[in-house]
Formats: structure tokens, C-alpha cells, sequence
């Protein structure tokens, strides 16, 4: 595990935990996997601690008509509770409510929400509400939110969202993905546009840890595709590419796999 | 290395990886005291929820949610 996924894991961690990332900076030199494990930990132990509470709400949502409990939901309760609620309440039901949330409630919920222990109900949101959430998501730069939802949301739902996507946005979002075998899969469905504004915005940002990252898990045939695009960049962004590799903040395999 | 009160493990009901119990006394306090801020976070805003679900009810299943809500 390398220092760049150690700095994602962290980023996710500060989620979790509700605190900025450079809270925990003195857990940089704890490994990534370690800080994976720790995360699923404290997160669990945060679901337990309240759980009885948790499951009242959810039990409320089983007594009451569907629209009932989604209007008494989304004015009474926090967020980050009716997350929790819905990971308690059958797919079916939670699915149903979800459909009559408005979607700026539903964002708030989502960047609450531990994707894995909903995976059913994420798989069921329509296509275009997934999408729409995902670029309130990304207004908000919730990227380590999207993130967890990639490993759950449908090849449609993928393709809706990653389309409403710019390239900065991308190489964000994918920085801090939990399942990184899934950028390969993204980077299929980008435009050249995109890939474009990816290497733009790696020059304009200094988002060469994200670029980096990103490179470090395209198979041969997307990270052809990119050097293509690299080979056609201007020569701003070639010449600041180079810089990078030159200073240490992109690769030498980076670099690589670019020019290569 | 003393393991602060409480420790990781209680809080967690797990043994967190050894690089993190291998971390400093302070580090590991610090740790220990933002996961207990968020628990407390967490249940005050469970405790506001409960009443605010009671305020906005409507009135005919407002007995249904005071029921299950053991209110």
C-alpha cells in the first residue's frame, strides 16, 4: 500500500468520523489497509451504539403508509439518522420512500449513508435519480460519497452518473474509490472530453497523486486510450506533465504510461 | 505505552490493526476522543429526531408513532 492510498483512506476515515481530514494527519503513517479496517470498525461501532434507536425509526417506517413515513422522514429526521434508518428498513420499502424524497434531501442522506450495508436499495434507484444525485454530490465536492457508491450502483446508473461528470471531477472521485478495480470501468465509459479535462486538471490543479492513482489502475487498453489523449494535449500540460514526473509528484510509471 | 480510557478496544468491541495501537499515547487519546464526540453527536441528534418525528406527525397516527417510539 502506497502513501497515496493511505491519503484516501484518511479522507474516507474524516468522513466517517465527521472531522476534516488533517484532524487525523497523525495517522499518515498508518498503512491503508489498516485505516480500511479501522474505518469498517468505527463505523460499525457508531451503527451499534445507537442501534435500538435505529431500529424504532425503522420500525415507524414499517407502521406507517410509504408516503406518510417519507414526509415525517425528510422533515424530522437528520440525515445522517435516516441513513442509518434506512439501512434497517426492507430494500422494498426504503426504495419506495427513497422515490418520494426531494432530491437535496436524498443528497444530504446519501453522503451519510454506508453504501455497503444498503447495497440492495442503491441497486434499485432509477438510473437518472442516481444521476442527478450524483452531480448534486459532486457540486458539494462529496467525493469520497460517490466514491462508496460506485461499488453498489448499476452498469446503468454508472454510466448516467459518469457522464454527468467532468474530468476533474473524475479524477477525483476516483482517487477514493473503494473499489479501485471499477476505474477501469469508468475510464471505458468516458469521453474523449473528459479524459482531456482529466489531464487538464491535473496540470491547472496540481492533481498529479489523483492522475497518478488513476493511471496506476487502467488495463492496457484505457491507458492507451489516455496516452492518445496525452499525445494530443497542448503543450502546456505536455511540458507540465513532464515537470511533475521530473519533481516526484506523478510517477516515473506514471509518466510511463502516458509517453510509453 | 498505557492505552487510553477508555481504550480502542472497548470503544470499537474490536481490536483495532496493531500499527494503530502501536501509535503514540496521544495520538491514540486523540483518536479515542473524536470517535466519542461523534457517538454522542449521533445519539443527540437521534434524541432531537424522536421529538421532532412527534411535532410533525400527523395527528391521526400520531398514537401509532408514540407507540413505537415508546414515547
Amino acid at each position: 500500500m502506497s502513501p497515496r492510498e493511505s491519503t484516501a483512506e484518511i479522507q474516507k476515515l474524516a468522513h466517517t468520523l465527521g472531522v476534516e481530514p488533517a484532524r487525523l494527519s497523525a495517522l499518515a503513517d498508518v498503512p491503508a489497509a489498516d485505516l480500511r479496517v479501522l474505518r469498517a470498525q468505527i463505523a460499525d461501532a457508531l451503527f451499534e451504539a445507537d442501534r435500538p434507536a435505529f431500529a424504532k425509526m425503522a420500525a415507524l417506517s414499517k407502521a406507517l403508509p410509504g408516503s406518510v413515513a417519507a414526509k415525517i422522514t425528510e422533515h424530522a429526521l437528520a440525515p445522517l439518522l435516516a441513513a442509518r434508518t434506512a439501512e434497517l428498513v426492507e430494500p422494498h420499502r426504503a426504495v419506495d420512500m427513497v422515490s418520494r424524497m426531494s432530491d437535496g434531501y436524498l443528497a444530504d442522506v446519501s453522503a451519510a449513508l454506508d453504501p455497503a450495508r444498503a447495497p440492495e436499495v442503491i441497486a434499485q434507484i432509477p438510473a437518472d435519480r442516481i444521476a442527478t444525485i450524483g452531480a448534486e454530490l459532486a457540486r458539494r465536492k462529496e467525493w469520497v460519497v460517490i466514491g462508496g457508491f460506485v461499488a453498489q450502483i448499476s452498469a446503468g446508473a454508472m454510466a448516467a452518473a459518469v457522464a454527468g461528470f467532468d474530468g476533474e471531477q473524475l479524477l477525483r472521485i476516483g482517487f477514493v474509490l473503494d473499489d479501485k478495480t471499477r476505474i477501469d470501468d469508468i475510464v471505458a465509459l468516458v469521453t474523449d472530453a473528459q479524459i482531456d479535462e482529466m489531464l487538464l486538471a491535473a496540470e491547472g490543479q496540481s492533481l498529479w497523486t489523483e492522475l497518478d492513482d488513476l493511471l496506476a489502475h487502467l488495463g492496457p487498453q484505457r491507458a492507451g486510450r489516455m496516452r492518445v489523449r496525452f499525445g494530443a494535449a497542448p503543450a502546456e500540460v505536455v511540458s507540465a506533465t513532464r515537470a511533475a514526473a521530473k519533481s516526484g509528484a506523478l510517477s516515473k510509471a506514471g509518466l510511463a504510461c502516458l509517453t510509453a | 505505552m498505557s492505552d487510553p480510557e477508555p481504550s480502542l478496544h472497548e470503544l470499537l468491541g474490536a481490536d483495532p490493526p496493531a500499527t494503530v495501537l502501536a501509535l503514540d499515547d496521544a495520538v491514540r487519546a486523540d483518536l479515542v476522543e473524536i470517535i466519542i464526540a461523534a457517538r454522542r453527536q449521533q445519539t443527540r441528534s437521534l434524541t432531537e429526531a424522536f421529538e421532532a418525528t412527534l411535532e410533525h406527525v400527523p395527528f391521526p397516527v400520531r398514537g401509532i408513532v408514540k407507540r413505537v417510539l415508546g414515547r
